[in-house]
């Protein structure tokens, strides 16, 4: 057995030789570099940065984003449907003899069978959250091999019907999102768990190879059905697992186009140098990094204990330990969400001197000890560094928990956490994904770490939510922003800057707030 | 000897029963649930909730390692919990990559050990001093150090070999040189310590006598006998070099189950942290079994079983 197992083993490296891939080349395919591997393919499972790109140019959906994606064009359907019976109801009109790569119909059936697998627990889909008001999904959670999705209704192949149990104007984001794109029966059951490593979609693009950890390749969908959207290169390739300092260098020797990640090193060393200055791609993305202070547990029970916080941390210097790659913001909506108060002002409000008297006011002359709990990775120690060092300034003394990120997200969750750094990036592009998801009463702990309550802003954020004249809306979501701000339960410090290092031959390359990466678009000049 | 090989093949068996107990143990001790890692950090408490029952990790820990070790008794190594692939399939597609890397890397350092051991047995002053140096410097440098400097002169400067990814042989060069390099020490002072205790022995001396060139002294009586530890060294070596090569996997980007096992950790995928931690154990406690078996080949002197000692 164990020289079977060695001569194996000789013998497969012997013949391995062969199957060792051919590097990438400066014409041909427009190459790609990452580090983390592709999470997911399949539109149930992603639920990722690195995923959402791949599957929103391999699958289609029936609505999507427009380009700043902050209103909805059709896709699939023929157009984005008006709410009915009072905003609990919504009727799409699909497109005809649309088709997947292995020849099954993009027709309604193929659209509620997703929203049908995201639903059954037994797909594992980290999505299922934003699925359950539809009409009959909790019934359908418990008992998916029996019956069907009752709220999701195909009235014709090419006419669907979503019912909702309350109305809630945030539907359409879950329609638009990757997970509610169109999936093919037949080729799902017969791969199984394996349509994760073997996706067949609709989309721009087809995967044509999929090699976990090395390798992804992405050729144009020759029967894709929508000119104006289609893919306008023929193949991109995904060169996956490559340390960043490598991709750089890569891009920079011409071998490469695009590189997904970017070392602070590099980025401070290249974003001055003129000779790169069409290489450099810098967006804001929606997201939003705070402290929390838990409302519930001493000091911060105390409103001018909160307020003194709020004058206590240099959010320059977190940004400047953070490469440039951040902005200070002082409000929870992020610039490139709609909702951003550009009254609120982004320039911090350090003032030690005056975070000292709050707190001799709140009758803490000799400042007290807190446990703050945040990430061991990426660049949070350094930030943590930064928040010690003003704290201590003010005369509170921070006990530091750097932990790995599963035991940070279950800790925050149990809501017993006193205070720490917690982040969060969109799900879709509308401000109740922020307000409603980190300050609604019912988000305690989920997601509402710092215990947060406020009946009034409760109230607003269910009105905001069934609104449907937009502006109107986002008056109110404005309005609600401020009044959570006035209560001080958290000090929002940065949004996060996305840099990507990128060959200026490939044009069409423009980021977006929700893919990020458009792959559809870019093409070789 | 056939019964002293079933008793190894026996103790290699029992060997990885252990490892998998100690491993999976490990991997439950976590303070954390893997279920939300699948889950991600969007997904709310419910729904990880829900993945956590789906995964089976709700039952208790002997049921799940029982219930692990009957499957993989039954060649079913389970399915990854981040990417939905099969296990042992998913080691075997990545095997090859670490395999190539491992036996060029192997030979690389055999060659520079075993090179410079028998110059520093044999010569005195300045070739002796630059032999020593060489693998002392090799030693001292950390990997992803010395990996990082060969990509930047070979694959950036001069753009010799790819700069990291795979790409035919070309690509595995500086990976492999990297591990030869670093490693090649070690068998430089057991060549010479060998060499050393060999040459001393009555036969070289009468080799010596008879009026043998130096070489044929040092080459045909003297090697041949100093490299018995090398050879299970070799052995050892190549075990744990098949095993994966994560330092040097993570800084060419070269798709190895080195990092394929770091991932896993990562993630905390249960089963693939089993199967690659299974896996390299395999690979090791064959390779000795393989190198100890061999051993009796090589020297005579040494037989296995009973009896021979009286």
């Amino acid at each position: 057995m164990a020289l079977g197992a060695c001569a194996l083993a000789v013998g497969m490296a012997a013949g391995c030789g062969g199957d060792l891939q051919s590097g990438g080349s400066a014409s041909g395919p427009i190459q790609v570099t990452t580090q983390q591997d592709i999470p997911h393919t399949d539109p149930a499972l992603a639920y990722d940065v690195y995923s959402w790109p791949i599957v929103h140019t391999v699958f289609t959906t029936l609505i999507t984003y427009n380009e700043s994606a902050e209103g909805f064009v059709p896709w699939v359907a023929t157009s984005v449907p008006e709410p009915q019976n009072g905003g609990k109801k919504y009727i799409f009109t699909l497109r005809k003899g649309i088709e997947f790569t292995n020849g099954e119909p993009v027709d309604a059936s193929a659209f509620k069978y997703e929203i049908e697998r995201i639903l059954d627990p037994e797909t594992k889909s980290p999505a299922a959250g934003s699925y359950t008001n539809i009409v009959g999904a909790t019934d359908y959670q418990k008992n998916p091999r029996h019956g069907t999705l009752k709220g999701v209704k195909v009235l014709s192949p090419t006419r669907i019907e979503f019912d909702l149990v309350q109305p809630d104007v945030t539907f359409l984001q879950t329609m638009a999102i990757p997970p509610a794109s169109a999936v093919p029966r037949k080729a799902v059951e017969k791969a199984g768990p394996d349509f994760d490593n073997n996706p067949v979609g609709s989309g721009p693009f087809e995967v044509e190879t999929l090699q976990r950890g090395s390798k992804l390749v992405l050729v144009k969908n020759k029967g894709y059905f929508d000119e104006s959207t289609a893919a306008r290169s023929n193949e991109i390739d995904i060169t996956i697992g490559l340390d960043p300092t490598t991709q750089i260098q890569r891009v920079q020797q011409g071998s490469a186009d695009y590189a997904i990640d970017f070392p602070s090193s590099q980025y401070i060393q290249l974003k001055d140098n003129p000779q790169y200055k069409d290489y450099i791609i810098e967006q804001p993305i929606n997201s939003l990094w705070y402290i929390y202070m838990n409302m519930t547990q001493e000091p911060w029970t105390n409103p001018k204990v909160r307020e003194a916080m709020q004058y206590a941390i240099d959010k320059d210097r977190i940004v400047q330990v953070l490469a440039g790659r951040a902005y200070v913001t002082n409000q929870i909506l992020p610039p490139k969400m709609s909702g951003y108060d550009e009254s609120i002002g982004s320039s911090s409000p350090y003032d030690p001197d005056k975070a000292r008297a709050l707190l001799e006011e709140a009758g803490y002359p000799n400042g007290f000890s807190i446990e703050f709990w945040d990430l061991n990775t990426g660049d949070e120690p350094k930030v943590d560094q930064v928040i010690q060092q003003n704290l201590s300034d003010v005369g509170i003394e921070m006990d530091l928990h750097s932990v790995s990120f599963s035991e940070w997200i279950d800790k925050g969750e149990s809501g017993q956490t006193q205070t720490g750094m917690s982040g969060w990036s969109q799900d879709y592009p509308d401000p109740s994904n922020f307000l409603d998801v980190l300050f609604s009463s019912d988000q305690i702990p989920a997601n509402n770490w710092g215990h947060y309550s406020n009946p009034t802003v409760d109230k607003e954020l269910n009105q905001a939510i069934t609104m449907e004249d937009q502006s109107e809306r986002l008056a109110l979501y404005q309005k609600t922003q401020k009044r959570i701000l006035a209560d001080d339960p958290i000090v929002p410090l940065w949004n996060e800057k996305k840099t990507y290092f990128r060959n200026p031959d490939v044009q069409g390359i423009h980021f977006h707030p929700v893919w990020y990466q458009v792959y559809q678009d870019w093409y070789r000049k | 000897m056939a019964a002293y090989a079933v008793r190894r093949v026996i103790w290699l068996f029992f060997t990885l029963f252990i490892v998998s107990i100690i491993t999976f143990v490990i991997a439950f001790l976590m303070p954390t649930d893997p279920a939300r890692m699948v889950g991600g950090p969007n997904a709310p408490p419910s729904v990880v909730n829900d993945i956590h029952h789906e995964l089976g990790l709700d039952r208790p820990f002997y049921i799940q390692y029982v219930d692990f070790v009957n499957r993989a008794l039954h060649g079913d190594f389970g399915r990854s919990y981040r990417t939905q692939q099969e296990v042992l399939p998913a080691i075997m597609e990545r095997f090859p990559y670490t395999a190539a890397l491992a036996i060029l890397g192997v030979l690389i350092e055999l060659a520079i050990g075993i090179t410079t051991g028998i110059i520093v047995a044999v010569k005195r002053g300045a070739v002796e001093g630059f032999a020593n140096i060489f693998v002392l410097v090799g030693l001292a440098l950390p990997q992803f150090w010395l990996g990082i400097i060969l990509l930047y002169v070979f694959a950036y400067k001069f753009p010799i070999f790819p700069l990291g990814g795979t790409g035919g042989f070309m690509s595995l060069v500086l990976p492999a040189f990297t591990f030869g390099v670093t490693q090649a020490a070690f068998y430089t002072r057991m060549t010479r310590a060998g060499m050393l205790e060999v040459l001393s022995e009555d036969y070289i001396r009468t080799a010596r006598a008879k009026g043998l060139k130096n070489s044929t002294v040092i080459f045909k009586h003297a090697f041949r006998n100093a490299m018995r530890p090398v050879v299970t060294m070799f052995g050892m070596d190549l075990g744990y070099a098949l095993g994966g090569l994560l330092v040097i996997e993570q800084v060419f980007g070269w798709p190895g189950i080195g990092v394929q096992a770091w991932q896993a950790v990562q993630n905390q995928d249960i089963p693939m942290i089993m199967g690659t931690v299974l896996f390299a154990s395999l690979l090791i406690v064959a390779a000795n079994l393989v190198i100890d078996l061999l051993y009796s080949l090589l020297d005579p002197r040494i037989t296995y079983g009973q009896g021979t000692a009286r």
